[in-house]
């Protein structure tokens, strides 16, 4: 190898080379396609199929220049440390990998924009904000390693707002070249964050990003067997676990919603404090962002230990005196305390932004809007209101908990296969509906009659499975937890019934359709969210992994 | 198996399906191209009149609330989506008011719905209900307008920059691009003498509701001089038609009649049918315009 950046780009050649070649594949498919279908019609017609291609190709260029290998001695994933011996300085081993993502993402793009999209849809913005999150995309993986699964929150964030951007009122008051140049100042700065932390990586230094993260969460562990030391002893052993349980996962949603709020929420809905509809969409933010939360911070939860890699139960808890039933009813418990206080700070929100400085008038139109359909009667809103907020909290702890079952069973395979929509729904799948120049939404309106039928039945299906399910799954397990569980169950389901049955009533205005089965198909998706039989598959598979 | 729970597999498995079975029953029918959505409801006595529903601009039956199925206890009732709208075919033809009364002709008469008809029209539907009336006068008996466009409200909006809109081209697949077409025909239509003629006028053009907003307040003030002229047209074209009554209300707004005061308008549909059928079984005696307000303690006369 002539040279040491040739010899680093030959390595992710080499240790990439199958995804490569699919990366090319779907560009040469795309210039194919272009000859086959040269007219805009047939090209708009396949739009679709293009956007999908890409979005693979996209997916792959973020697996391949994520650039990250676990380092066994910290226990982390983040910047290969392996590459520290070469005989290269730390800014073209970070510069590369940069340079590489972003020439490739854009080659993928142009491939796009110029075979599939239509003139008048191509952009330059695409590009420009593609490029700046690759650059974010590699920074957070390599600079915040010890925040671990928790990072493809962060980057999911990231990409979002990116997308959104352009649509901030005070983005849109500046000049594009402003605007390009910030992007820009982003990508800059975030290389030089992550240079330096590689760099600081590389020297053994003991400041980083990622060691800082390492030592606030070791201070907090230290402050915690501090005062388990000189606190009472506790009530139980479940008390115990309880204690445990929240100290190490049941904080993590109520911080992450507290702190989205803070820094997120809270100055947007003070920027957008003249824009009506901009304040309802944040409504809808707050009220949907427990549970977005809850789906990232619920594949952590589920697992053994929630800050450990590892699918194995820590010897710890493999040896506490409680059953595995007891380990679940624990954790459920936590989840819906943790449920509990991330709605008490969306509240406390609420609380302070209606009456200070929110805008209130496109939520006067819809409140309005109900108002009239409901014959002038203010008291379903308010029902609905309550139901909504009761199925948010019902919806965030199942987040929270619906996915025990595969955690706690110890199957990396299985856990990162069920992981993979988290990535695939916020990143492409969310921006695929919004952006796409045939909206999938569109579609799904103007077709109802057609996937409507088909999708009661299997709504219908669904429910079938769970509860036969349910009845297996629960089988072994003693009939007092049956007792407590159920109640819980039928009081969630009962709410989430009846606020189905008026969306029903409701949607049917604005989706012309069988009344019947709109309002039978909330009912069935309604009796589905509230879990059971993955609940009662649980105990069994934590027993399996517990006495591995 | 949990005994317990296989007791509520059962019931929900048993749920499940019935909820999945359960469908709304629609009529399809052929309206010389386009295969429109009809919910037909009700039976009607020999001779006696149905009420047909033609909803406002781009609405789907839906749009029409309790209402149908409220006059259906008393009256055959068929309320429909035009071609293009809720769930029926796109149109085949230009989407101007004599096309629209001509696919509803034909689509009555495919789903065996014979004269007399009860047309009852919301906003531009009101104006496709009149030309129908024009270009079949003997088979209606009667008309109720639900707060119906007007040519001349439109004509004055217009003048007086009130009209979001600017002209465009009548197209297949837009009833609103049409509507220099329909107002028009409208313009030229005749109500067929010696039937009931009900006119509800809507107070509020915008949706209005006790919920504090500015720009409700904003809307208020600005279009206080159209409210006033819709009033005016309304009251000079039912002062046109003789026996012709115009019933106001002030609870209600243009769109959201059907679910703000159902029974008003069912109310004013089950007096049209009345004197509807007293005119087929005896003299014809037409009672005198008059003005009704609605709202704020009910109806009385003026």
């Amino acid at each position: 190898m002539r040279s040491p950046v040739g010899m680093l780009a030959w390595d992710i050649w080499l240790r990439n080379r199958t995804s490569i070649k699919v990366v090319i594949g779907i560009l040469l498919f795309a210039c194919a396609f272009n000859v086959v279908l040269p007219d805009r019609d047939s090209r708009a017609d396949a739009g679709m199929l293009g956007f999908f291609l890409t979005v693979v190709a996209m997916l792959l260029l973020l697996a391949i220049f994520g650039y990250t290998e676990f380092n066994p001695q910290r226990g982390t994933t983040g910047f290969p440390h392996r590459l520290f011996v070469l005989p290269v300085t730390t800014f073209k081993l970070v510069a590369l990998p940069t340079i590489l993502g972003v020439i490739s993402l854009e080659v993928v793009v142009l491939a796009w924009t110029s075979f599939v999209l239509r003139p008048e849809d191509r952009s330059i913005w695409l590009a420009i904000q593609l490029a700046v999150f690759m650059v974010l995309y590699q920074t957070i993986l390599w600079t915040l390693p010890g925040l671990k699964s928790l990072r493809l929150l962060v980057i999911g964030l990231v990409g979002f707002f990116l997308i959104i951007l352009r649509a901030f009122p005070f983005v849109r008051r500046l000049p594009d070249i402003t605007v390009m140049g910030l992007l820009g100042g982003v990508a800059l700065v975030a290389f030089l964050v992550s240079w330096t932390s590689v760099a600081r990586q590389r020297s053994g230094a003991s400041w980083s990003l990622s060691s800082l993260n390492r030592f606030s969460l070791d201070r907090l562990r230290v402050r915690a067997s501090d005062r388990t030391l000189s606190r009472a002893p506790f009530r139980s052993q479940h008390a115990a676990q309880f204690w445990l349980e929240w100290r190490r996962s049941g904080s993590v949603l109520p911080s992450l919603t507290g702190a989205m709020l803070l820094l997120v929420i809270g100055p947007l809905s003070w920027f957008l404090r003249d824009d009506g509809p901009g304040s309802l969409r944040i409504l809808l933010a707050v009220w949907a962002m427990p549970m977005i939360l809850a789906l990232a911070v619920g594949k952590a939860f589920s697992k053994p230990d929630f800050w450990s890699k590892e699918l194995s139960v820590p010897e710890f808890i493999v040896v506490r005196p409680l059953a595995s039933a007891d380990i679940i009813v624990i954790k459920s418990l936590v989840a819906a305390v943790s449920t509990a206080v991330s709605w008490l700070f969306v509240f406390a929100f609420v609380a302070l932004w209606f009456p200070l400085w929110a805008n209130l008038d496109s939520l006067a139109i819809v409140r309005g809007t109900l108002w009239m359909i409901h014959g002038h009667s203010v008291y379903p809103q308010y029902v609905m209101t309550v139901l909504l907020v009761i199925a948010g909290m019902l919806l965030t702890w199942r987040f929270m908990i619906g996915g025990l079952w595969l955690g706690l069973a110890g199957n990396p395979r299985v856990f990162a296969f069920s992981a993979a929509p988290y990535v695939i729904l916020p990143l492409f799948v969310l921006p695929a509906v919004l952006i796409t120049e045939r909206p999938i939404l569109d579609w799904i309106v103007e077709n109802t009659h057609r996937w409507l039928p088909v999708v009661v039945w299997i709504a219908a299906g669904g429910v079938v499975i769970k509860f036969w399910l349910a009845a297996f799954s629960w089988r072994r397990i003693e009939p007092h937890y049956v007792r407590r569980y159920l109640p819980v169950w039928l009081s969630g389901a009962a709410c989430l019934g009846v606020l189905a049955f008026m969306l029903g009533d409701l949607l049917s205005l604005f989706l012309p359709e069988d009344t019947y089965r709109l309002r039978n198909l909330l009912i069935l998706v309604g009796l589905q969210i509230v879990p059971v039989a993955r609940l009662g598959l649980a105990p069994a598979f934590l027993d399996r992994n517990r006495h591995r | 198996m949990n005994r317990l729970l296989m007791g509520l597999a059962i019931i929900f498995t048993i749920a499940a399906v019935i909820l999945a079975m359960q469908t709304e029953m629609f009529s399809w029918v052929d309206a010389g191209g386009p295969t429109l959505r009809m919910s037909i409801a009700g039976s009607a006595g020999e001779g006696s009149p149905t009420v047909i529903f033609d909803s406002g601009g781009a609405a789907s039956l839906e749009s029409w609330g309790e209402v149908p199925s409220m006059v259906s206890r008393y009256a055959r009732t068929v309320a429909y989506d035009r071609a293009g709208n809720g769930l029926s075919d796109a149109a085949t033809t230009l989407r101007d008011a004599r096309h629209i009364a001509a696919e509803l002709r034909t689509a009555l008469k495919n789903a065996n719905v014979s004269p007399p008809y009860i047309l009852v029209g919301h906003s531009i539907g009101g104006m496709y209900v009149r030309v129908f009336a024009d270009m079949h006068p003997d088979e209606v008996a009667g008309l109720v307008l639900v707060d119906p466009t007007q040519e001349e409200t439109q004509a004055w909006a217009k003048e007086h920059g009130y009209a979001q809109r600017g002209p465009r081209k009548c197209s297949l697949d837009d009833e609103v691009s049409c509507d220099a077409e329909t107002l028009a025909q409208a313009g030229e239509s005749r109500v067929p003498p010696n039937i009931p003629v009900f006119l509800i006028h809507v107070m509020y053009p915008w949706l209005r509701h006790p919920f504090p907003s500015k720009a409700l307040d904003e809307m208020e003030k600005t279009q206080a001089p159209r409210v006033e002229a819709r009033l005016k047209f309304h009251k000079e074209w039912v002062d046109q038609i003789p026996g012709a009554r115009l019933i106001i209300t002030e609870k209600s707004s243009h769109s959201g009649i059907n679910f703000e005061e159902p029974e008003l308008v069912v109310r004013t549909i089950m007096d049209a049918l009345e004197l509807a059928k007293e005119k087929q079984q005896g003299p014809v005696i037409i009672r005198p315009a008059k003005i009704q307000l609605a709202g704020r303690g009910g109806r009385h006369g003026k």
